[in-house]
């Protein structure tokens, strides 16, 4: 569907594509005096192999808006490009090719499969895709090499976000989308978490998007998007990446 | 050949639920042998009265024709469409039996053609002897309920004449499944020489 633009690490500046441009968008939900206008017309172009974390108060609007760039809802009116595919112009059978193909999602509840052990719950996503990674390989990338045969009961709950993410990026997605992923982590655990967030973009150079309420956060990404009701409301580039387990909070 | 991780899930999952799954099977095989011996049992049921009727030549219609003669049977047969016709005498009797206190009504028959139709099935004792004027067999029901056994003798008042009888056996025909005294709901019926 598209090609891949090659080595495209934080490091480097020289041509970038672009991998979203957005456009006026907006999502509505309900309609008449009920409706809720959760976004209000969001633009924003992000390059290729970016690191982005999304901060903003509850109910600005940032699940919504991470939902649409996945591909699980759809914007009330706007513009999202996914490279040279408008996503709001794909029905839904292009929406789960194009989420199969190109998105790796991680939540806050790790949504494992608690009779499968690490590597297995790997395997479900790389056995229906084109060009995987090997499940230990995944593994490897967020540092669970030595828990690959325990089953979720057996790993803490940063370990299974971390085979969360193993699972999410085993298929080799184009984008990572993470909501909270540190949400019911403690400060030790989460920067495991957001290490690995760290680590694949940069050795695979997948985009990343982190939704976080925790400000220490941003210093680890290349753009930080400030949401507030509904709009984006400050942009701004980090000089420097900050090392994931160097944050405390 | 490696087992896909969803194959895994769904086998380590009934391994977990082993107990119920066996129970559950338990009970399904249970259901299902209860509706195959239910249907057997219906079937055997079924295919034993069709050849009980088979044996005993039970008529699919049969229409009486009273008080006629005996003589009445060949026009009878000439009509279109009756297979066979038999004449036999049947009469209304009032039974005198020993340690019954009130009389007993019984409708007493000759005994069928053994070549005819409606064949009767000894169950004990044995048939009358062609000629005996006074023995009869009786219906097993109405044996049983009038307290009668093979080798019993009893009187009857048939037609305002009383003559003594001896029981010699029991029977069932196919045309009684159910023995009533004309009118009445209680017993009656039996078939003589
Ligand atoms: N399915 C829905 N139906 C109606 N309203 C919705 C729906 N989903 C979200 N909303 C509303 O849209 C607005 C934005 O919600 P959203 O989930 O994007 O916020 P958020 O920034 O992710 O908040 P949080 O930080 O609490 O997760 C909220 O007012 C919310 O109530
Ligand atoms: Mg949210």
């Amino acid at each position: 569907m598209h090609r891949r633009s090659g080595e495209s690490s934080s490091g480097q500046q020289a041509a970038r594509q672009c991998i979203y441009r957005i456009e006026k968008l907006t999502k509505t939900y309900g309609s008449g005096p009920a409706a809720v206008h959760a976004l209000r017309g969001v633009d924003l172009d992000v390059d290729e192999g970016e690191m982005f974390v999304l901060l903003g108060p509850s109910g600005s609007g940032k699940s919504t808006f991470l939902n649409i760039l996945g591909g699980l809802d759809r914007a009330t009116s706007g513009h999202a490009h996914f490279f040279d595919t408008n996503l709001t112009d794909l029905d839904d059978d292009g929406l789960t090719e194009y989420r199969r193909e190109s998105v790796g999602f991680v939540f806050q509840f790790y949504n494992l499969i608690a009779s499968l052990t690490a590597r297995e719950n790997v395997s479900l996503i790389t056995q229906i895709s084109k060009d995987p990674m090997d499940p230990a390989e995944a593994l490897a990338m967020v540092g669970l090499q030595d828990r690959i045969d325990h089953f979720p009961s057996q790993l803490s709950g940063g370990e299974q976000q971390r085979v969360a993410i193993a699972r999410a990026i085993a298929k080799r997605p184009r984008v990572l989308l993470c909501d909270e992923p540190t949400g019911a982590l403690d400060s030790a655990t989460g920067v495991r978490v957001l290490d690995a967030l760290d680590r694949i973009n940069r050795e695979i150079g997948t985009t990343v998007f982190i939704i976080t309420h925790n400000a220490v956060v941003a210093e680890m990404a290349d753009d930080v998007v400030l949401f507030g009701d509904g709009r984006i409301v400050d942009r701004r580039s980090n000089p420097a990446r900050k090392p994931p387990l160097e944050l405390r909070w | 050949m490696r087992l896909s991780p969803l194959t895994i899930k769904l086998l380590r999952d009934v391994w977990r639920l082993r107990a119920q799954a066996v129970a559950i099977a338990l009970v399904i095989a249970a259901g299902v042998g209860m509706v195959i011996m239910s249907f057997g049992m219906i079937r055997s049921l079924e295919a034993t009265r069709a050849s009980y009727y088979d044996i005993y030549r039970f008529a699919d219609v049969f229409a009486p024709i009273r008080r006629a003669p005996l003589s009445a049977i060949a026009t009878v047969r000439q009509i279109p469409g009756v297979a066979y016709a038999e004449g036999r005498v049947s009469a209304g009797a009032i039974l005198d039996v020993p340690g019954i206190a009130e009389p007993v009504s019984a409708r007493v028959h000759s005994l069928p053609d053994p070549k005819g139709l409606n064949l009767l099935v000894l169950r004990e004792g044995r048939l009358p002897n062609p000629g005996a004027t006074d023995e009869v067999v009786a219906n097993e029901a109405f044996a049983k309920a009038a307290r009668l056994s093979p080798g019993d003798r009893f009187s009857a008042l048939i037609y305002g004449k009383r003559i003594d009888l001896r029981l010699t056996g029991t029977v069932l025909s196919p045309e009684y499944v159910y023995a009533v005294a004309p009118g009445r709901s209680s017993r009656t019926t039996a078939a003589t020489a």
